[in-house]
Order: structure tokens, then C-alpha cells, then sequence
């Protein structure tokens, strides 16, 4: 019965019910032995059960939970990896999507392990507080980095105005929240469509010009954004250089709940990921690589290049965007840099670190710029009698580091890796 | 022969690369069902004149008809979409993908809705490439990375991605150089099969004489540009102009 049950799923189905059921036995367990506070009723007398188990301070049980399931599916996983049984869906989904499975789980479980190691609660003021903080901005960058690896490393389409998407989701959603008063599922919606408009202007106008001078427009294109915002002209609507704040719904409040808003990131990021490895695993994803080869091959092939750059454009649009959004709601607000450079570059290096057209080589790339700098920002090392404070001199640290890692792995950390991988495999 | 409609025809096609007449005012026509061989000195215009019909090149005076519609101003996935294929003298397959990769980006998309190619190729195009590999003696290299294989087996990939769309007519730009002769012979006998089976009509550049006397039934000579001479093979054999062309004068 069961075995038939398991044949008519297929197993990248199977593994998502397998993460769905992973993360919800902690809580499940949360529910069943808290506490809830004291006259609160209904639905939030159930949530406050729960959160009184995993907002406790130093080890919970849902962060031990959490760990030994992390634990348990690495252990799966390498088992699937080695037995060589074919036709078991649950084998072959864990032995495919296993990986990915054992990291997502690993970052559901970082905030209770900060907790633990700190002595902190993952719920309010603190050490694993921050740091959570910190891995939000991370997940946020990360749906950036993937946004550009589509574009740049898919595509082969070099942006260097990818800012525009990500400052104007920021600045949309907050201008309609705070002087139209639009409730944030509407403003959000906007704002993706801010983006579209924006990649089909791109698109229609830049896609013609190749190249180096496409990026130029690109860049050419943000500048006029970043200048718009910074502009006294508006400064009644944008707040000009200052920028602006705006008031966000108590559930989207990243002070007020931010182990929510950790996993909301977290999810989106997944989303994205998984969005964009099933369209580089569609037709559309290998013409996109064929126009990317060989542009003329693939045009007497019989494709309308145009449109399928176009569609990596606005699909890259939408993705840029949506991390706007969501930087603009866990800031509360939007200020010019966010329409800067920086935020063109930032995704930029971090493809290049992690490796450029992977799928896992950008996110692991933020993750070592975001958690790199972070961690050199408050170094003090001490030799002897002699103290020096790298925090004043991260930035240039963090640039000798990034030039070992470009000389050590020249297609990027997984890029080389995997190419080390299949040679070793091809004899 | 009858004389029907051509399929392909050029009339009074024209290139310039600056002053330079690449292509200079030839009138050509390829008919339904034949394999014409397109011949001439290197530099003589063969592939600009190829790339002027699959409509990469735009041309300067001139106009090109395929199925009797004048083509000259459309887009090479237009005419690639009417039912034209190419391969390339530098061969260009896709050398990351593996070979049967190849061969399902090689199906074109017909503007179908771009949901539909969010899914997986149909198993009839699976099918499709499946048993076009088979015929080109590439059926157990299927899951190789194009790059892998050989020369020969590259040139033969790239016939396999030209016939994937099931075109008209098939442009075959030097289809056997750098290949050995064994594959020389089957890539011959291929072309006679799709030619006398299915009716595929081919249009072929050709260094290698023997290749063209034993496929063609027309030949078109070019050199500086110009069309030289056109016949069949045993006559553009004994051409003196062509010989001189080739050889020099004596």
C-alpha cells in the first residue's frame, strides 16, 4: 500500500513533503508543551504556547529538534548518495535534492543555535537577535545574487544597472504605503510591477545594443533613479538624500517579529532558487544557455532571441524587485544608496566568488561577503602586547580575501569545484 | 526536368564587405527534391552567399524567394521557421549541453506560449531525436556532452540538429572536411537516403569532388564573387574556365 502510495509521487515531490513535515514537528511539539500567556485567548493563546518554548533563552527543545533532524537528513542523504538501488522515489529525491534540503533545514535551525551558543533568546534583544538580522540581509542579497546569476551568468546578458530593480522596489512599495496609504499586499503587487515596466523598458530599448554597452546603459539607466531619488526636487515625497521612513504592519515588523520575518526571507529565497533552477531545467532555460554560446547559432535554430532575452530581463526584473521589497519593509524604509552601485556590485561579486552560472554559487557567495564582513567588522586580534583592530580595516581584508579566493578557484567556488568533481569522475 | 517553382531562389544577389563584391550579382535556383553542390576556390563567396541566404547577412541588391516568398528583408528565425536549415563550416554545436540536449534545443519554438516551455520537451520530440541519433550513428553518445565528441561526430550532430525542425531544405556548409572517409561515406549515404525518402532538398558547399559528382545532379561554380559556370557535374569537370579557376592557366 505504502510502496504504491511512494511510486505515484515523484521524488523531488516527495522530498518538499519530507521539508514540510521536518518543520513542522518542532513546532508542533512547541504547541504541545507551552505555556500560554496569561489572558490571551483563541488563536494567540495558541501561538503564545508555542513561543514560549522557542523564544526561551540559551537550548530549546525546537532548536534541538531542529538539529537532529538537520542531522538525520545529512545522514540520509549520504546514505541515498551511495546505494546504487534504482526506481525508489523517496531514495532518489533525497539523493537529489537532499543537499539543499540539509541547507535550508541548517539555516531553519540557525537562530535557536545562536540562541543556544549565546545564551540569548531568538525572540527578542540580543546577540542571536542580531545576528538573525544579519542572515536576513544575507537572504535578501541572495534573491539579488540570483537575480543577477539569471541574467548574467544564464543569459550572458552583463547588467550593471541592477540596482534600478532592487532600489525601485524599495522606494515604490514604501512612497505607496506612506503617502497613499495602500495596504502592503497592493503595494507589493505595484512594485513588482514597477519592475516589470522597468525591464520591458530596459529590454525594448537596451536589448538591441550588445554587450559592454549594454551594461553602460544599464548602468546609465540606474544613475538616473539614484539621481531622481537623491534630488531636493522631491524631497517633500522621497525625503531627497535623507530618505524616508514608513510604517509597516505589526507581522511584517522586523523589530517586532523577527524570527517571523527570518523565515519569510528565508522561504523567498528558497522560492527563488528553486524558481529559477526549474527555468534553466525547461526548453526556455536551454535556449537561454544556447543564446548565451552561440547567439547566431541559436537564432538560425529557429528562437526570436530578442524575446527570450526579454524574458530573462523582466523574469530577473521581478526577482531584483521582490529583494527591494523586502529590504524596503525590513528597514522600514528606503534611502538613495539602495538605487547605488553597490547594490549592482555587491550581487555582482558574489556570482563571481561563488561561481558564475550556478545555481549555488551565488548565494554562497553573499553568504561569504555578508558573514565575512561581518565577522572582521568587530575583530580585534591580539599578538602579545600588540592589539590591532582589523573592524577599522575590514574593507581591505575582505578585498586580500577575495583575491586568494578568485586565484584559487578562477570559475568561482562551486564553479571550480564542480569541474574538479567531473574530472576526477571522467578518470 | 519540369520546370516548377524553385524553392530557393536567388535573383541577381549581391554582397559588399566595403568595396569589396563578395557576392556579386548571382542568379540561382534550387528546385524541390534535388541536391545541388555549390563549388569554388576558397574566398570565392560560397559561405557569404549562404549566410546572405539563411538571412544572418543582409544583402545589398538583390532579392532571395524561398517557397516562391520573398525573403530578403526577414529575420533568420523567420526563414528558419518557414523551413530552412543550415550547419556551419566551423562547426557549432553546443559543446556543454550533451549530444541529445542538442538535439531538443534544436526543435524549434513556434511562438506556442512561453508556458509551454516551461515543461519538459514532449516525448514525441524526445522520440524525434532519439531516432534521428540512431540514424546518424550517434544513438549511444546521447547523454555526452557535445564537446566530447569527435570531429567527425560533431559534424554529424550539427546535420542531426538542422533535421530536427523537419526542414525543406537543408544548406550543408562543407559537411565532410576534416573527416575521415568512413564517415564521409555515411554522411553521403544519409543524405541520399533523407533526399530519396522524405524528399529533403539540399543545398551543398563542397570541396571534395568526389562527394558532389556522386550526390548532385546540379552544380553551381563560384570564384571572385561571380557565378562562373553551373551544370552537371561531369560538365563543371571539364569546364576549361573552371579548371583555370582551380589550377590557374597554363
Amino acid at each position: 500500500m505504502t510502496t504504491s502510495l511512494l511510486a505515484k509521487r515523484s521524488g523531488g515531490r516527495l522530498a518538499l513533503l519530507l521539508a514540510l513535515a521536518l518543520l513542522l514537528i518542532p513546532y508542533l511539539h512547541a504547541l504541545a508543551t507551552g505555556q500560554p500567556e496569561t489572558g490571551s485567548a483563541g488563536l494567540a493563546a495558541l501561538h503564545s504556547r508555542a513561543e514560549s518554548v522557542y523564544c526561551a533563552k540559551g537550548s530549546t527543545p525546537t532548536g534541538t529538534i531542529l538539529l537532529v533532524e538537520t542531522l538525520l537528513i545529512a545522514v540520509a542523504t549520504l546514505l541515498a548518495r551511495g546505494w546504487k538501488t534504482h526506481g525508489n522515489p523517496l531514495q532518489e529525491g533525497l539523493a537529489r535534492h537532499g543537499p539543499y534540503l540539509f541547507v535550508f533545514l541548517l539555516l531553519t535551525t540557525i537562530p535557536f543555535l545562536l540562541a543556544w551558543r549565546t545564551g540569548s533568546s531568538a525572540c527578542t534583544r540580543g546577540k542571536a537577535f542580531f545576528w538573525e538580522s544579519v542572515f536576513i540581509d544575507v537572504f535578501i542579497l541572495a534573491i539579488l545574487a540570483i537575480s543577477y546569476n539569471l541574467l548574467f551568468g544564464f543569459a550572458g546578458i552583463v547588467s550593471f544597472g541592477h540596482a534600478a530593480f532592487f532600489g525601485m522596489g524599495a522606494y515604490t512599495v514604501g512612497l505607496l504605503m506612506k503617502h497613499l496609504a495602500f495596504p502592503w499586499v497592493a503595494a507589493v503587487i505595484v512594485a513588482l510591477l514597477v519592475g516589470v515596466v522597468i525591464a520591458l523598458i530596459k529590454g525594448v530599448v537596451g536589448l538591441r545594443i550588445r554587450g559592454l554597452y549594454f551594461a553602460l546603459f544599464t548602468l546609465a539607466f540606474a544613475e538616473v533613479f539614484f539621481l531622481l531619488a537623491g534630488n531636493r526636487i522631491l524631497v517633500d515625497i522621497t525625503g531627497a538624500e535623507d530618505g524616508f521612513t514608513f510604517a509597516v504592519p505589526d507581522f511584517l515588523n522586523m523589530t517586532k517579529n523577527r524570527l517571523f520575518f527570518y523565515y519569510l526571507t528565508l522561504v523567498l529565497m528558497a522560492l527563488a532558487f528553486w524558481l529559477v533552477r526549474r527555468l534553466m531545467g525547461s526548453p526556455t532555460g536551454q535556449v537561454l544557455r544556447a543564446l548565451r554560446d552561440n547567439e547566431e547559432r541559436a537564432r538560425m535554430l529557429g528562437y526570436n532571441t530578442f524575446t527570450f532575452k526579454l524574458i530573462a530581463l523582466v523574469l530577473a526584473g521581478i526577482l531584483a524587485t521582490g529583494a527591494g521589497v523586502l529590504r524596503g519593509i525590513a528597514l522600514k524604509g528606503a534611502s538613495p544608496n539602495v538605487l547605488g552601485v553597490g547594490f549592482t556590485f555587491d550581487p555582482l561579486l558574489a556570482t563571481i566568488i561563488g561561481g558564475i552560472g550556478t545555481f549555488s554559487g551565488p548565494v554562497l557567495g553573499v553568504f561569504i561577503l555578508r558573514l565575512v564582513e561581518q565577522m572582521l567588522r568587530d575583530t580585534v586580534l591580539t599578538l602579545g602586547s600588540v592589539q590591532i583592530d582589523i573592524g577599522e580595516r575590514w574593507a581591505l581584508i575582505l578585498g586580500v580575501i577575495f583575491i586568494i579566493i578568485v586565484l584559487a578557484f578562477p570559475k568561482g567556488i562551486v564553479g571550480t569545484l564542480q569541474e574538479q568533481y567531473r574530472r576526477r569522475k571522467g578518470g | 526536368m519540369v520546370q516548377q517553382q524553385p524553392l530557393l531562389e536567388g535573383r541577381n544577389v549581391t554582397k559588399y564587405f566595403g568595396g569589396l563584391a563578395a557576392v556579386h550579382h548571382v542568379d540561382f535556383a534550387v528546385y524541390p527534391g534535388e541536391i545541388v553542390g555549390l563549388v569554388g576556390p576558397n574566398g570565392s563567396g560560397k559561405t557569404t552567399l549562404f549566410n546572405c541566404l539563411s538571412r544572418i547577412l543582409p544583402i545589398n541588391e538583390g532579392e532571395i524567394y524561398f517557397k516562391g516568398k520573398n525573403i530578403t528583408h526577414a529575420k533568420p528565425y523567420q526563414v528558419a521557421h518557414m523551413g530552412l536549415a543550415r550547419t556551419f563550416q566551423v562547426i557549432r554545436v553546443y559543446r556543454k549541453m550533451t549530444v541529445l540536449q542538442n538535439m531538443l534545443i534544436s526543435r524549434q519554438w513556434r511562438g506556442e506560449g512561453i508556458l509551454k516551455m516551461l515543461r519538459p520537451s514532449s516525448k514525441a520530440t524526445h522520440e524525434r531525436a532519439r531516432q534521428l541519433l540512431d540514424f546518424l550513428l550517434l544513438g549511444h553518445l546521447m547523454h555526452e556532452p557535445a564537446g566530447h565528441l569527435s570531429g567527425g561526430q560533431r559534424r554529424l550532430l550539427e546535420i542531426g540538429m538542422a533535421l530536427m525542425p523537419d526542414p525543406d531544405i537543408i544548406l550543408l556548409d562543407e559537411a565532410t572536411s576534416g573527416i575521415n572517409p568512413t564517415l564521409i561515406e555515411t554522411i553521403k549515404d544519409r543524405i541520399r537516403q533523407l533526399n530519396r525518402q522524405e524528399g529533403k532538398t539540399f543545398l551543398l558547399i563542397e570541396h571534395n569532388i568526389d562527394f558532389i559528382s556522386d550526390l548532385c545532379s546540379r552544380v553551381y561554380v563560384l570564384d571572385f564573387g561571380e557565378k562562373l559556370a553551373e551544370g552537371t557535374p561531369e560538365e563543371i569537370k571539364n569546364n576549361p574556365a573552371v579548371i583555370e579557376a582551380y589550377f590557374g592557366a597554363e
